[in-house]
């Protein structure tokens, strides 16, 4: 009789049940008692296991687990790699012996039951016991509208033992591709490289490269590679329908990204990346025997967070293109991008002087050579203004005898050895003349050694061992430190924003249009603090730049932290360092910038190969970049830019001619719109797409490629 | 003028010339400096003059500094080290003659550098030994003096001015290391206060 509501009751406990047993499919233990959280701001929802503190991030029907849900049933995998692929953290301990050890959160912690998990305001804090190492981390997990954040506040960290943390890897396989699926991981290296999953390489190394660059006070005493520095501390993973890109936030200088497809041992490709903690440097006992001392940072662990935001996206076949313009969105919506389009048709860097060994009474001695001066570069301005280009941006280098040896100075004034104040002036009408712009180039993050003896003790950064650090270059033969070459200091933190400000002062009241900065792509950790670190340094040089507001700036390599500031960036990454674990190298950067800031890559003129350097820059829709001295290249034989042997003028004006016939309407049409689409269409040929759309097909080959946009000649291009 | 006079009949008649100059003590210091100075300046004139062809040097590199050692400097060891070791050896000659005949003995060896400095640019590349053969004699005729003078002022037969000569050069030799030894220690000096310096400013801070 009264069948209904039986029937819907039994209906309503089977859906229960079914719904209960597929939550624990995606979550393995049986005994699930989560915590469940929904941020009003995000359309994200947070179901995070007490137990283990694994947690999944939903959007409607869509799934992000913090570890692959299938190494539950991967086969091939032994229990240890499948319990360090559940794992949430990677911790390095180091003890009073300086014997390191690493373990993860899995079995240090889940299997002790040492996880407690904290409901917070928008997301979960899950505290990790690791009861070997007497040590608690707690990781906050919270969610944002693009997605949520992972982060570590150290100064919570707590140390009770012997055992200090010296580094620490956040959600090292969150969203970690199986090798039977189709996807790939991106790292940022250069412009972008690509891992596939299953990509075989197996005997390689895995990738692994530091944020930006290297710590310049931290001793290395070898450079045995040359590589593309990391601009976008941006990485992802990408697969079936969905994409997940990381982006290090907090404590972003001096972080590695790490990377590996699937090996023999750990079936995972994955992607994630590790902070140091405590910074180490190496103590190196010179003609003795005495093995090399690791000495550490000698501090509490200070109040800092390092932090990973990580935007998850729904796409189907997602591509590295849709990564980079969901990091486009990014940096607009954050406003850490100065969008402004001045359309400049080329960048022409000019050298005015250099040093090099000469005869002074007999005894050779560093004196200044006379590259280019004001009316040499005035004659050079002359010959590209007939060829009637217009909106050249000229970057005049060493213009300053402070600039050139790299002195630092209460003021900078023009160098009166390459002319008047008056050659000066026209020079700046000649290129006022053709709607040009000059930008005065200036360093003042390196200062050279032994120009000022007094600021030795007060003015510069100190490693480890608070002294004065001193950085020397590289020899090509033996990848030595060549300390009988110049050497440099770098400027420490209390002067770093005096020195940015003396500078652009000293520029601004000679007349230039605008500062080139060279160095705000080097960062170190001024030990000169107790608790000092790189990422200190980068928004120091953030806000040295931010306190020249309203002066157009220039910037060289285009960290992402300059691009707020930047009106130019310059020499940015036109390739990646190619590492045998990549498969591809992608041009991410330019598709993320392309349409909000101008750039070029490195000069056509300096590339072995001038014909590429000019396709490179027509597919990633760089401006063309020449450097130029009016001098003849004898004249920097043997000097501080012996470098520079290409680069006499008047052997390239006929190329900047054809160029800027081939490619000026082209230029005019995509500039300040966005990339919207870039891929490979056959071997060594590239099609770039613009949102107004505009295209741009580059052959490398040396044979002529037919596509479905037209017959293109050896090593040319079309645009339409 | 007189001067001069002594000099070229020295460099004709050298055994005789050399004897005179020791029983009158005719011989002038001023003219010694002046001819090493010359030595110097010839030695520099032929690194960086000598015409292109004949000129192996890098002109851009040339260091005056070391060329006055090389020189100069070199000239001043050998009349030390010959003084002290001809002093042990019951030799006659006073310091100041040693220096005049040292530098008398190098007149034809400084007039072959110009000689050479100049010819060079007259000479074809196929004619580069008239090059060796004009250095080769002013080397070997000042070599030839320097014998002839040692044996006139220390009053030595052959054999003992022989050994005089082979053991001066090796006081050069030892006179060089025992200055380098010196620059050495000085350094290690300089090295120590930096350590030092070093030390506490690492300490200092915090």
């Amino acid at each position: 009789m009264n069948r209904k509501p039986t029937m819907i009751i039994i209906c309503c406990i089977m859906l229960f049940i079914l719904g209960s047993s597929s939550l624990s499919n995606t979550n393995a233990p049986e005994d699930i008692n989560e915590t469940s959280n929904k941020s009003t701001a995000s359309d994200y929802e947070l179901i995070c296991d007490d137990q283990t503190g694994s947690f999944i991030v939903k959007r409607g029907n869509k799934v992000w687990n913090s570890f692959p849900e299938s190494v539950e049933i991967a086969e091939g995998m032994k229990g240890a790699e499948k319990n360090k692929v559940r794992a949430a953290l990677l911790i390095e301990v180091v003890n009073m012996k300086n014997e390191s050890f690493t373990a993860n959160s899995q079995t240090g912690s889940v299997f002790n039951e040492g996880v407690t998990v904290i409901e917070t305001l928008s997301g979960v804090r899950i505290k990790y016991f690791f009861s070997d190492y007497n040590i608690t981390v707690p990781l906050d997990i919270n969610l944002n509208e693009y997605g949520f954040s992972a982060s570590v506040s150290v100064g919570e960290i707590e140390e009770k033992g012997e055992f200090k943390i010296v580094s620490l890897s956040l959600l090292p396989f969150f969203n970690a591709g199986y090798y039977d699926q189709r996807g790939f991981v991106f790292v940022p290296d250069g412009s972008g490289s690509i891992i596939r999953f299953n990509n075989k390489k197996l005997n390689v190394p895995r990738f692994s490269q530091r944020i930006y660059s290297y710590d310049h006070t931290i001793s290395r005493f070898f450079n045995t590679e040359t590589t593309e520095d990391i601009r976008l501390p941006v990485f992802g993973t990408a697969f079936e329908d969905q994409y997940s890109l990381g982006i290090v936030t907090k404590g972003t200088a001096g972080a590695y990204i790490t990377a590996d497809s699937n090996t023999n041992l750990n079936k995972y490709s994955y992607v994630y990346a590790k902070f140091p903690i405590r910074l180490k440097d190496v103590y190196r006992y010179i003609n003795d025997v005495t093995a090399d001392v690791d000495i550490y940072q000698k501090s509490d662990l200070p109040d800092r967070i390092i932090e990973i935001r990580y935007l998850l996206e729904e796409t189907y076949e997602p591509s590295y293109v849709d990564m980079a313009k969901r990091y486009r969105k990014y940096l607009i919506d954050n406003n850490e991008i100065n969008s402004s389009v001045s359309n400049p048709k080329l960048y022409v860097d000019l050298y005015g002087t250099t040093i090099r060994k000469k005869p002074f009474l007999g005894i050779p001695v560093d004196q200044i050579e006379k590259l280019t001066t004001y009316s040499q570069a005035e004659e050079i301005v002359n010959e590209i203004n007939k060829l009637s280009i217009k909106n050249v941006v000229y970057t005049y280098i060493n213009w300053s005898r402070s600039n050139v040896w790299q002195k630092m100075k209460p003021v900078h004034k023009p160098d009166n050895i390459l002319g008047s104040r008056k050659e000066f002036e026209n020079l700046k009408r000649e290129i006022e003349s053709s709607n040009g712009s000059l930008y005065l180039n200036c360093d003042p993050v390196r200062i050279a050694k032994g120009r000022s003896p007094l600021s030795f003790f007060t003015d510069y950064a100190k490693d480890i061992r608070h002294y004065t650090a001193s950085v020397y270059p590289f020899k090509l033969s033996t990848q030595t430190e060549d300390r009988n070459q110049r050497g440099h200091y770098l400027i420490n933190l209390k002067n770093l924003s005096k020195q940015f400000s003396i500078w652009g002062e000293a520029i601004n009241n000679i007349g230039a249009d605008g500062i080139s900065f060279s160095g705000t792509e080097v960062l170190y950790t001024d030990f000169t603090q107790k608790d000092g670190w790189q990422d200190i340094t980068r928004s120091s040089m953030m806000s040295a730049l931010g306190n020249l507001s309203g002066d157009k700036i220039m910037v060289t390599g285009g960290n992402d932290y300059t691009l707020k500031y930047s009106e130019h960036l310059t020499g940015i990454p036109g390739g990646s360092s190619m590492y045998t674990k990549t498969d591809d190298s992608v041009p991410f950067y330019q598709i993320a910038l392309h349409g909000s800031i101008n750039y070029n890559i490195a000069s056509i003129n300096s590339h072995e190969n001038y014909t590429d350097a000019v396709l490179r820059s027509v597919e990633t829709g760089a401006i063309p970049r020449f450097e130029f001295i009016y001098e003849p290249a004898d004249k920097v034989a043997d000097s501080m830019h012996k470098h520079l042997f290409y680069s006499h003028y008047k052997n390239w004006i006929a190329n900047i001619s054809e160029i800027y016939a081939d490619t000026s309407e082209f230029y005019d049409s995509i500039s300040g719109v966005y990339i919207s689409n870039h891929r490979k269409i056959a071997k060594n040929v590239y099609l770039t797409e613009y949102e107004n759309g505009r295209y741009s097909v580059v052959n490398y080959n040396s044979s002529k490629v037919d596509t479905e946009y037209g017959l293109i000649e050896a090593k040319s291009f079309i645009w339409g | 003028m007189n001067v001069f006079k002594e000099m070229m009949y020295i460099l004709m008649h050298p055994i005789n010339g050399f004897e005179d100059m020791k029983q009158y003590k005719t011989g002038s210091l001023y003219a010694a400096g002046i001819v090493s100075l010359l030595w110097f300046f010839a030695s520099l004139v032929h690194t960086q003059y000598t015409s292109p062809w004949f000129n192996a040097n890098d002109t851009e590199k040339t260091n005056i500094l070391l060329i006055f050692v090389s020189t100069v400097v070199l000239y001043i060891f050998f009349t030390i080290s010959n003084w002290s070791i001809c002093t042990l050896f019951d030799g006659e000659g006073s310091y100041i003659e040693i220096v005049i005949v040292t530098a008398y003995s190098l007149i034809p060896y400084v007039v072959s550098l110009f000689a050479v400095s100049i010819f060079s640019y007259f000479l074809s590349l196929d004619e580069y030994m008239f090059i060796n053969v004009i250095t080769s004699v002013g080397l070997l005729y000042s070599v030839i003096m320097l014998m002839i003078g040692m044996i006139q002022i220390h009053q030595y037969n052959f054999i003992r001015m022989g050994f005089a000569l082979i053991v001066s050069v090796i006081g050069v030799f030892l006179i060089l290391f025992l200055s380098f030894l010196m620059l050495m220690l000085i350094r290690e000096i300089i090295e120590f206060f930096r350590t030092i310096t070093n030390e506490l400013l690492m300490r200092s801070v915090v």
